[in-house]
């Protein structure tokens, strides 16, 4: 949630760690065709985002 | 524009499925709905996110709900499954219990946010059927779609669980078999694994199984003599396609068949050019059995 959306490419290196080396050759081919970003930009919300998670967590 | 309905194609197709995402607007274009984008519209709290804190999933989604309230619209459009899923189950409880309405406002009033509990949430097979409708989708129709045998792939969360939509049987579910052989003039499949799950949700944690899954709906539709799978989802569709190579080897299967996302098949037979639908961006290509069939 780094970036407010779901990193595909975050989401995978957090979960599988270093064996996400095994994902290189599917990640290159999906790059090669244009369906993954190199880097997923920021969402314009991030902040509030962030601030209505942490909203949430001082509720409970 | 006929009626507009406020957007939220979820963070698949803003990162991996962008095709899907392309293909809704030009469909929607086409057809007369304007998509309301959402301004600063973030995760809906995910599937990871519901398993691992329900709380702030649901404000999260509850969050998307004010959004599309504000734009004015009474309908969120969405064209992932999982964000159709975590939409509806927020809004079933932000809709109906002032309590809970209540509770969540608490929270987006530190941003000046607020929600009414007025938004239904629709998928694409509920806006064809629902709100565009048999004539006006008959009307744009210019492609015959008559020698393309389509395996309709529903997956799981727009379906079920089935108290949340009540749009059509959890179990043996119709839509999109409707809109392509009645609204398209296609011709579908009928195969056992198609309201199946597509395994997308484990395939970070347990691959086999994800493979597996793929492999078994794949598999099922290739024997039904499927030429493609096409489904409502961008999850699905992700799942199916960029690892269908590695669950067909997991079921020792020897064969390839393209997945559309159901935005792009009704682009094909509306007369939307296959560039403008994102067809080049798939894993399998689709491109070759298009041509075959003269699309």
């Amino acid at each position: 949630m780094e970036s407010g959306d779901i990193d595909p490419v975050v989401l995978m290196r957090k979960v599988k760690g270093l064996k996400v080396v095994a994902d290189l050759p599917r990640g290159l081919r999906m790059l090669a065709r244009g369906t993954l970003p190199l880097k997923q930009p920021a969402n314009p919300g991030l902040d509030e985002i962030k601030k209505t998670i942490e909203a949430v967590k001082r509720k409970k | 524009m006929r009626f507009k309905v406020a957007y939220y194609p979820g963070c698949e197709a803003r990162a991996v499925n962008r095709a899907a995402d392309q293909a809704t607007r030009k469909v929607c274009e086409r057809l007369g709905v304007e998509l309301v984008d959402l301004a600063n519209a973030g995760c809906c709290g995910s599937m990871e996110m519901r398993v691992a804190d329900p709380e702030v999933a649901q404000a999260l989604s509850g969050r998307v709900l004010a959004l599309a309230e504000a734009t004015g619209a009474y309908k969120l459009f969405t064209i992932c499954n999982t964000c159709a899923f975590n939409l509806v189950d927020a809004a079933s409880k932000y809709n109906n219990s002032e309590e809970e309405r209540s509770t969540l406002n608490e929270v987006l009033g530190e941003h000046g946010r607020s929600y009414r509990g007025t938004v239904d949430v629709i998928t694409l097979p509920w806006l064809l059927i629902r709100l565009v409708g048999y004539v006006a989708v008959r009307e744009a129709v210019q492609r015959v779609l008559t020698n393309l045998k389509v395996a309709p792939f529903y997956g799981c969360h727009m379906i079920r669980p089935g108290g949340h939509y009540g749009f059509e049987n959890p179990m043996k579910p119709t839509s999109i078999d409707i809109l392509v052989r009645e609204f398209l003039d296609g011709e579908t499949v009928d195969y056992p694994a198609k309201a199946l799950c597509c395994g997308f949700h484990t395939l970070l944690t347990e691959e086999k199984v994800s493979y597996l899954s793929i492999g078994h709906v794949l598999g099922d539709a290739v024997d039904r003599g499927a030429d493609c799978v096409v489904t409502p989802c961008t999850q699905c569709a992700t799942a199916l396609d960029v690892y269908q190579g590695d669950a067909v080897k997991e079921v020792r299967g020897n064969f390839e068949i393209p997945i559309l996302h159901l935005s792009q098949l009704v682009g094909l037979a509306i007369g939307i050019p296959g560039e403008e639908l994102g067809l080049k961006n798939h894993i399998v290509s689709p491109m070759k059995l298009l041509k075959k069939k003269g699309l």
